[in-house]
Parts: structure tokens; C-alpha cells; sequence
């Protein structure tokens, strides 16, 4: 991963961080006072980056395909 | 004192200090109650606690929190289109099979109510729930980390790495690098913790050292006319949020690349316990026509033979190395900034510089080094964390001295 990518994709984990955090503090999840999806945070975040690196790399292999034959 | 227990079979030694009449243990796993029960430590197993009106209460529950996923919005503005939607579309086939099991696994914790819970990691699903559970409830959670976390240059920024995580009330740091490695992670995620330094617990069998190198060099058919050099190769790990690098390939590929041009030395190739990668370095030292003994097995044998270790990055193992006397220290991208280490670059020129170096010149005393990552090897570091847990447990130790 070059370092523009690498820059960029810390700056969206920390979206997917926050989200993830955040959005399951709500009584529904709640089991035992801990707010269960939260256990899981880190694989979602994996899980999240991958597909947005995924979408990511598509980009970049799109511009080069488009480039001209020499 | 009621202590609860992650799977964790370096604890047995800790167990064995502790006084069978006032700490009554439990242990999240039946397959350790086992072994503990090999050991002769009578523990209980939370499944015990479980009956059918448990079970169907963690469905329950399971099956509320699956249907919350029905109501999640269309977009989330501050959060790429691409990602959210994965999420989305993924979020109940993902959670389905592991909602129902750490439910339960909660709902038998509220039911023991530990006083104390001990935990090897806290970044786990089930091992972190245990130290929330702790937090929440107000109760100690004592995280004895099953290793030392080291940075390299290369380390991508602190917190995108699951290891980086805090939950645990208690942290027992095995030296001053831990020690601060971890207060540095607690400050940033604002998580108050009690760190001290206890020493490394697997470093308590290397303080009474009966060196053995005569039998280790006959148990891997080598012998004493030439230095002997092992790689400590290593897995892929996936536990950093922006992926995984091919450096254990090029690592050991460099490797043999210098070791084929210095056949004047002996080689062994340790690999990882859990790498399950034996065969395929195997294959690649045939294929660089480079002879040496490889195992994943075995590492007190290998280190009893080792003049020279070469790791590659920042292993514990290499800590664990410098505790026998004479050991001469390398390491690819790994301990920059510790002179007992030569570091080097994972190519064959810089590996094999490093061989040479290492041999040029008498071997370092180590003693600074090992003090920096592993603490004290004074065969006392169960001990110590024998007597935190009475601590945490508020349970007198004043027969139970250090």
C-alpha cells in the first residue's frame, strides 16, 4: 500500500471506528451492561476497511486500464 | 476470592501459588478445567452454570439485536458509501453465528459474579467482554499479556492495531518498555489502568539456566567446530486494520540468499509454534540448497546449540535468546535502537554482513536488554502475579511474600 493510500485509509478507519463504536450504544444491545456488537469492533472495522479498500484499488486499476498502449 | 479465568495454560503456574482454600478458581473453558485438573488444580467450568432457560435467554437476546439491523439507515453521511453499505447488507450474517454463544458466555458471568477476572489478552471478543464485564461491574480485571508488543519503523500509527486496545482495569507489564508501551495506549484512549512491572512469566524457567549445548548440538546432529546461526522466521498475523505485509517471505528468502553463500556456518530455522508454515520453509531451504534442521518445535534445543539468532522484526524470542550467556543478537527491522541487537535489512547482503559482524567481535552482555523487555528473570514473576490477584481479591498476603 503506498503512503497516499495508507494516509487516506486512517483517516477512513477512523469514520468505521466511530461508527462502529457509537451505533451499537443503544438498550437493544445492551446484554449485562456492555453493549455487545462492541466486542466485535475491531473484526467490523477489518471488515469495513476491506471493503472500502477494495473499492478503492478497483478505482486505481480502472485509471490505469484506461491509460494508452505505448 | 472468586477468580474467573481466560484459556490460558501459562497461568497454570500462577494457580499453584494460590491458596486452594481461600481463592475458589473458575475457568471459561472446559478444555482448561481439564488440564488443570492434569495439573492437579481444582477448578470449575462457567458451562456448568448453564441450563436451557440460559441458553434460550441468550437467543433471545440474540435474535432483539438482529432485528435492530432491520431498522439501520439508508446512508450515514460521515461515513464512505462504500464501506457503510457493505456493513449493511453483511451485518446479520456476520453477527447470526456469533451473537447466541457470547451472550450466554455473558449472561454466566452475571451469574458467578467473579470477584477477580485474569485475562491473556483483552482485544479478543470473549476476553474482551470478560474485562468490560470487570469495568462495568467494578471489579478487577488483571491482563497478563501472553507477550511483549514491540514497535518497528514500519509499525503503522498507534490504535490501528487490535493489540493497541485497552479494556483491562489492571495490566501487569512484563519490563519499563511494556510498561510505558502500554500507559501510552491507556492515556490516549483515556482508559484509567494500574500498570505494574511484574517480570514475563514464560521468563521464570530461564532464570535457573542449565545450559545443555554438548546434548543440543547431538539431539540436531550438528557439532562444535562451527558457529551455529538460527532464523527465528515467523506468520502472518492479521491482527493490523491496514493489512498484512509479505515480510515473512522475503525475510526468510533473504536469509537463505546469505546463508547459501556462507557455508562455513550451521544453520537451524525456527519457525512459529502456531505458523504452521514447517513444510514450506522446508521446501525453500531445498530450493536454495542451503542445509539446515527446521522446526517449529523444540526452541529450548535450538537456543542450547545457537551462537548467533536472526530474527526477523522485534521477537520476544530474541529477548528470550539473550538470556543465554554468550548469545550474539540480529534482527531484520527489529530493535533499532538496542546496541546489543545488529540490525539489518531484509536482503542477502545486509543479513549476511550481519553474520559476519556478529562473529568479528566478542558477544555483548545482554543483561541491560533482557532487563529492558522481559523485567526481572528471577524465577519470581508467578509469584508477584500470584500475589496481585490475592491483592485485587483483597485477600491478605501476609503469608504469601515475594
Amino acid at each position: 500500500m503506498n503512503d497516499t493510500l495508507q494516509t487516506e485509509m486512517i483517516e477512513v478507519m477512523a469514520q468505521h471506528l466511530n461508527f462502529l463504536e457509537g451505533w451499537s450504544n443503544i438498550p437493544p444491545f445492551e446484554v449485562a451492561g456492555i453493549a455487545v456488537p462492541r466486542l466485535f469492533t475491531y473484526e467490523l472495522i477489518q471488515f469495513c476497511n476491506n471493503a472500502w479498500l477494495d473499492h478503492a484499488l478497483t478505482g486505481l486499476e480502472k485509471v490505469s486500464s484506461d491509460a494508452p498502449a505505448n | 476470592m472468586r477468580l474467573l479465568t481466560s484459556l490460558q495454560p501459562a497461568f497454570i503456574p500462577i494457580f499453584k501459588k494460590l491458596p486452594t482454600e481461600q481463592v475458589e478458581l473458575w475457568t471459561t473453558h472446559q478444555q482448561f478445567a481439564r488440564l488443570l485438573a492434569d495439573s492437579e488444580i481444582a477448578s470449575q467450568c462457567l458451562i456448568e452454570l448453564n441450563q436451557a432457560t440460559t441458553r434460550d435467554l441468550a437467543y433471545t437476546h440474540a435474535v432483539r439485536m438482529l432485528q435492530q439491523l432491520a431498522f439501520l439507515p439508508e446512508n450515514i453521511p460521515t461515513l464512505p458509501e462504500v464501506s457503510y453499505q457493505a456493513f449493511k447488507n453483511l451485518a446479520g450474517a456476520f453477527f447470526y453465528p456469533r451473537l447466541g454463544e457470547i451472550i450466554n458466555i455473558l449472561l454466566l458471568v452475571e451469574q458467578l459474579q467473579p470477584d477477580v477476572v485474569l485475562v491473556h489478552n483483552d482485544v479478543e471478543p470473549l476476553t474482551r467482554g470478560l474485562a468490560m464485564w470487570a469495568r462495568v461491574h467494578n471489579k478487577p480485571c488483571l491482563h497478563i499479556p501472553h507477550a511483549v508488543y514491540m514497535d518497528t519503523p514500519e509499525r503503522t500509527p498507534m490504535g490501528t492495531d487490535v493489540h493497541d486496545l485497552v479494556t483491562a482495569t489492571h495490566i501487569a507489564a512484563a519490563g519499563p518498555y511494556q510498561a510505558e508501551w502500554y500507559m501510552q495506549r491507556a492515556r490516549a484512549q483515556n482508559q484509567p489502568t494500574e500498570i505494574r512491572m511484574t517480570g514475563y512469566l514464560p521468563a521464570d524457567r530461564l532464570a535457573d539456566l542449565k545450559p545443555f549445548r554438548a546434548d543440543a548440538l547431538r539431539l540436531l546432529n550438528l557439532h562444535d567446530r562451527a558457529p551455529v546461526i538460527t532464523y527465528f522466521s515467523s506468520w502472518r498475523q492479521d491482527t493490523n486494520l491496514l493489512g498484512c505485509t509479505d515480510s515473512v517471505e522475503e525475510g526468510y528468502h533473504a536469509f537463505l540468499a546469505a546463508a547459501q553463500a556462507r557455508p562455513q556456518y550451521q544453520y537451524l530455522i525456527k519457525c512459529h509454534p502456531r505458523g504452521q508454515n514447517v513444510q514450506a520453509h522446508v521446501e525453500q531451504a531445498k530450493a536454495a540448497g542451503v542445509q539446515c534442521v527446521v522446526s517449529d518445535q523444540h526452541l529450548d534445543v535450538f537456543l542450547n546449540a545457537t551462537d548467533l539468532t536472526i530474527s526477523l522484526g522485534p521477537s520476544n524470542v530474541v529477548v528470550e535468546a539473550a538470556c543465554f550467556p554468550g548469545m550474539r543478537l540480529a534482527a531484520i527491522n527489529g530493535f533499532m535502537e538496542d546496541r546489543e541487537v545488529l540490525t539489518c535489512t531484509a536482503d542477502a547482503a545486509s543479513i549476511g554482513a550481519a553474520m559476519d559482524t556478529a562473529f568479528a567481535r566478542a558477544p555483548y552482555d545482554n543483561t541491560a536488554f533482557v532487563t529492558k523487555y522481559f523485567g526481572p528473570i528471577d524465577g519470581r514473576t508467578a509469584k508477584r502475579l500470584s500475589n496481585w490477584l490475592l491483592e485485587l481479591g483483597n485477600i491478605s498476603n501476609a503469608h504469601h511474600s515475594s
